[in-house]
């Protein structure tokens, strides 16, 4: 059994007064316009809102509680497309201050024939919850910038602003899940400074540092848009270089090699420092068969190079065999 | 040479009909015997591995657990077969889609001595060896001394399972008449489980290499340098006898027996270099069998410490 079945409700909307009440009880404004769209009821929650008293507004077009023409326009189609709307949010006008939005649901009003008799329309003050969304949007913000700053940090070398160890290993297995199965071949290069701890021991650890972001600025210039380059020890770099052969590494470490070589930096007025650098490469597929067996190869390579005089590039294991032997 | 087929007639035939029973009896799955045949080196063979892996959803269920293990320590979640391949890398892809597959055809259950987890874990130890050594030595390509590790003992399975009875009397000339385990193998069935493995490897179409390495993994004389796949596993098989690491029967917790050839310096050097040894080469081994096997296998300790504390996983053989 509903309500509305019952004796009571019935006497309850027969009752003017009480129908009245309810209607000024009602937090959100209600107004009640005639077949013109002039306004017939106009509650206390409204008025509060609007700022308008009722003598201004009754019998005057609801227009007027709009606070531009394009919205009321807006908000007459829509009404008379549904017969009905639903939080529809304009800009409302306010007697003694700037506009305010204001979320507006509405029903057509019909006699028993069908036709128009009027319409009835809530209106809830949205200005506030504005406010904080927007608040929130802004801390969002905020936030967002401070995650993708701290993601930064924790992702690259403050010294030389390469990407450390493990992210430049993970950028690199992105780039290469991204070349797909058949995908184009994966250099790999690693670099080592020379008698870097000399340096160190010499000129001290701020000079090292010098050297650290000297060797980092020439591999940036050396390298193409899309390879990946990334600090990964102490004076150890490594790069990865998507659709690199064996012979384009082995080039591109040649190309560093040099750059390293003549590059010089300085110290103080007087003094400028020589460093020189020894590589070892690597490719999947033609030296290893993932990017972790590459990085080994190439750590060994590097290894070789670093044993057979230094400032070189190693790109095989010829070396190794004549070692051993 | 233990490579040449058996002297006589009568060993001949049952060396063919133990491998022709043993393909009866334990059929390999298709895409094992698909993932032994691809293209060695073609770029486009990724791709038709990652199909045909596809394929199994039992074999790529594993093939994912593993990845996603400790075993290979990647952080990146791998969630399907193609970035398994492309990370891992084909040949590591392919050649544990060949050792599961082989290892869950030729599961022969406990009994009459042989323990089935015991006899895995020496075969997964001798391939991880056999990997690292010919990683440092590069004498073979890692993921193919890993597979014919994995199946070098295979023989042994094919002899159990075709001819129990007879194989328990190989046990019994081993565990009471003190004879060595290939001389007794010898008297009893005329052939060795070198011939019978390298037969089998033949008949899956194994690469000859593999197949020669099953074939020769206990070469006549001791191997100085390493210079083929043969020479490591055969190495690799020897390191793993002499740490008690034996194969799955109870003879081999006599440390009398244990081996005690040298190994060339460059394998003792390259199982020296794996952090933590073969200890940690051990553990792997377990890795690799809990999850191409998806059941924790019983393990045993290595060397004598086990006499007293046997711990609820750890089982020693019992004589």
């Amino acid at each position: 059994m509903t309500l509305a079945g019952t004796p009571d409700f019935i006497a309850l909307l027969s009752d003017a007064d009480s129908l009245q009440l309810m209607l000024f009880a009602c937090p959100d404004g209600v107004i009640a316009t005639d077949r013109a769209d002039d306004v017939l009821l106009y509650t206390g929650s409204s008025e509060l809102m609007f700022g308008f008293s009722p003598i201004e507004v009754m019998r005057q077009s609801v227009r007027r509680l709009f606070a531009t023409p394009d919205g009321y326009g807006h908000f007459r189609s829509q009404l008379e497309r549904d017969s009905r709307v639903v939080n529809l949010e304009v800009l409302a006008a306010r007697k003694d201050g700037p506009p305010f939005i204001a979320a507006f649901s509405a029903a057509l009003i019909r006699d028993r024939y069908g036709s128009e008799t009027g319409s009835v329309i809530y209106i809830r003050d949205h200005s506030k919850m504005r406010a904080i969304e927007s608040a929130l949007r802004d801390n969002n913000r905020r936030l967002n910038d401070l995650v993708r700053t701290l993601n930064h940090v924790a992702q690259h070398d403050q010294l030389t602003g390469m990407l450390y160890r493990g992210s430049a290993i993970e950028a690199a297995e992105a780039a290469l899940l991204a070349s797909g199965l058949n995908g184009a071949p994966f250099g790999v290069a690693l670099f080592d400074l020379d008698h870097f701890k000399s340096v160190n021991d010499s000129y001290g650890h701020l000079v090292g540092d010098e050297v650290l972001a000297s060797l980092a600025d020439v591999l940036k210039s050396a390298a193409r848009q899309d390879d990946i380059i990334g600090r990964f020890g102490g004076e150890e770099f490594i790069s990865f270089l998507p659709d690199a052969d064996l012979e384009s590494v082995a080039a591109f470490a040649e190309r560093v090699r040099v750059a390293i070589g003549d590059a010089r930096v300085q110290v103080g007025n007087e003094v400028h420092i020589n460093v020189t650098i020894s590589a070892g490469v690597a490719a999947v597929p033609t030296c290893a068969d993932s990017l972790q067996e590459a990085i080994r190869v190439a750590d060994d390579r590097l290894l070789l190079a670093k044993r057979h005089g230094r400032n070189m590039v190693v790109a095989d294991d010829a070396l190794q065999e004549k070692s051993a032997a | 040479m233990s490579d040449d087929l058996p002297v006589n007639f009568e060993a001949r035939n049952r060396l063919r009909s133990i491998v022709n029973r043993t393909q009866e009896v334990t059929p390999l799955r298709a895409v094992a015997a698909k993932a032994i045949q691809l293209a060695e080196d073609e770029r486009s063979a990724a791709m038709d591995l990652a199909t045909v892996l596809s394929s199994d959803q039992a074999l790529t269920a594993r093939l994912l657990r593993l990845s996603n293990s400790a075993y290979y320590g990647y952080a990146r979640r791998i969630s399907n077969v193609r970035e398994a391949v492309i990370l891992l890398g084909m040949r590591t892809v392919r050649s544990v889609a060949i050792t599961s597959g082989i290892i869950d055809a030729m599961s022969v259950p406990d009994g009459g001595g042989f323990q089935r987890d015991l006899f895995w874990a020496h075969s997964v130890c001798v391939g991880l060896v056999a990997e690292t050594i010919a990683r440092e030595t590069r004498a073979a390509r890692p993921e193919d001394a890993f597979t014919a590790g994995v199946i070098h003992d295979v023989g042994k399975l094919a002899m159990m399972l075709t001819e129990p009875e007879r194989f328990a009397e190989v046990l019994d000339l081993v565990q009471h008449e003190g004879m060595r385990y290939r001389d007794a193998e010898y008297a009893v069935f005329g052939v060795t489980h070198q011939q019978v493995g390298g037969r089998l490897a033949e008949r899956w179409k194994f690469p000859d290499q593999l197949a020669s390495a099953v074939r020769s993994h206990h070469p006549t004389k001791p191997v100085s340098t390493i210079e083929t796949l043969d020479d490591v596993v055969a190495v690799a098989n020897l390191a793993c006898n002499r740490e008690g690491l034996a194969c799955g029967f109870d003879y081999t917790a006599d440390a009398s027996r244990k081996a005690i050839e040298a190994l060339p310096p460059r394998a003792e050097d390259a199982i020296r270099k794996v952090h933590g040894g073969m200890v940690t080469i051990e553990e792997k081994a377990r890795a690799f069998l809990l999850h191409v096997t998806a059941r924790a296998p019983r393990w045993y300790h290595t060397g004598e410490k086990a006499a007293g504390d046997d711990g609820p996983e750890i089982v020693r053989n019992v004589a």
